[in-house]
């Protein structure tokens, strides 16, 4: 079993370093995630920042998390090959212990005011997710990992997806990342099970888990509080704690535990005592499972998720056809007035009678992407 | 984890200052501090005065960057 670090998710931003910096300086925060790609056009950043990853990456306790990579564009973009070049220049400068990215692909300019959606679980898509993710895994020379998505289209896509990511993280030796407000939301939002949907994941590739809070979007296809979003702008709901005492001890591999949420949810004195007191109770629930592992008989770590000798094509691979349906999904929920008029958009589209599987489409699901994707057409 | 005095000083500084530029830079925090942080204390008690300050952030500019 590996040990597990109470971690922060850290950035540049006022709010986020003026809640979290009771917790530096009491010693608390084991362990950093760094959302490295958001600090790409940043020209320069502060030697303390910089100081501060060093510090953390040289015990071997930061972690990278990467948000616009992309990972299931049809198409290979030069974004995608700057991104993979930025990050093989950041793994000269700092030690990371691992590096992830989400699930998806992206349509809006950013990412975490939005949602990313999904793709088609087929034979096409995951090729291209194998072959992504081995190019993150040779370009980092660490291990490689993907975090379960929040936003689903239904159902049935909801209770797959930890077999999708099972597949198309194996070749990679690659681990999870099982968010559990992700998973709340899906919980709630298709009404699952908690016990039947976490046991659908993989638990042993399971090397991180995210904590954070989110708020509820009214629907008129959902009684209140509405369909469940991941913004992490709230606190950490009760649920979520529930579910982390109840995942971690089926997560042998499980290394580090993170509190995720935006700086600027964090403006107030009372916000900011929140967080940290969400802090210290994640901190407290990771430090009881420490102990209980101190005093249970227990297999030794197996998994290190070291990527294997990788044999990387030349050319990434590519799907036209998906492609073309992203670009015009996109643009049906970017530009169309109603949810009415997206639906009819999409059932007379090339996305209809496709893997794409329309007919199974939530109507409150597509009505908040619809929302989203107009925020995001609109600057937000 | 410990980080150093200098190192949270530094990110006092930029909190307070509610700047997060590039030319922020750590700078030196005053020498009881890093007496108070030599001493192994769980926390650097000289520098909880400057984290409590941060609620009442000073309209300074960043001595650097000169943003406010």
């Amino acid at each position: 079993m590996s040990e597990i670090h109470a971690s922060l998710s850290f950035n540049l931003d006022v709010g986020l370093i003026q809640a979290a910096l009771p917790l530096f300086a009491a010693e608390e925060v084991e362990a950093l995630e760094w959302s490295f790609d958001t600090l790409f056009q940043q020209p320069e950043l502060p030697d303390w920042f910089l100081e501060l990853l060093q510090t953390y990456g040289d015990v071997g306790r930061l972690v990278g998390h990467g948000v616009f990579f992309s990972l299931f564009s049809g198409k290979w973009l030069p974004e995608q090959a700057a991104w993979l070049r930025e990050l093989r220049d950041l793994t000269q400068r700092f030690r990371f212990d691992h590096i992830s990215e989400h699930f998806g692909f992206l349509t809006g300019s950013d990412f975490h005011k939005g949602a990313p959606l999904s793709v088609p679980y087929n034979a096409q898509t995951l090729a291209i997710g194998r072959d992504r993710l081995m190019r993150i895994a040779e370009a980092s020379g660490c291990p490689v990992g993907l975090e379960n998505l929040a936003f689903a289209s239904s159902t049935q896509a909801a209770q797959v997806h930890g077999e999708f990511l099972e597949a198309l993280l194996a070749p990679v030796n690659g681990f999870v990342i099982l968010d559990l407000h992700n998973l709340y939301c899906q919980l709630h939002n298709f009404g699952l099970d908690a016990a039947e949907m976490l046991a659908a994941f993989p638990l042993a590739r399971v090397r991180e888990i995210h904590i954070s809070g989110g708020s509820w979007e009214s629907s008129a296809h959902r009684p209140h509080p509405g369909v469940r979003r991941d913004t992490h702008d709230d606190r950490v709901p009760e649920e979520v704690f529930a579910l982390l005492a109840d995942a971690m001890p089926r997560c042998p591999n499980l290394k580090f535990v993170v509190l995720e949420h935006m700086g600027f949810a964090l403006a107030t004195e009372q916000t900011q005592s929140y967080y940290r007191d969400d802090f210290r109770r994640m901190r407290a629930l990771v430090h009881a499972e420490k102990a209980r592992r101190n005093t249970t008989t227990h297999s030794p770590t197996t998994n290190l998720f070291l990527p294997p000798s990788l044999n990387l094509g030349t050319a990434p691979l590519e799907d036209a056809s998906l492609h073309q349906q992203q670009q015009i999904l996109s643009d049906i929920l970017e530009t169309s007035e109603s949810l009415a008029a997206v639906q009819s958009a999409i059932r007379h589209s090339p996305l209809a009678d496709t893997d794409w599987d329309i007919a199974t489409w939530d109507p409150a699901m597509l009505e908040t992407a619809w929302l989203i994707a107009r925020k995001w057409r609109d600057g937000f | 984890m410990k980080i150093s005095s200098n190192l949270l000083g530094a990110m006092v500084l930029c909190a307070t200052l509610g700047a997060v530029t590039s030319s922020c830079t750590t700078t030196k925090v005053q020498t009881d501090d890093i007496k108070n942080s030599e001493k192994g204390g769980a926390v650097n008690e000289g520098l909880s005065g400057k984290i409590h300050n941060l609620f009442s952030p000073r309209p300074d500019p960043c001595p650097t960057c000169g943003m406010g």
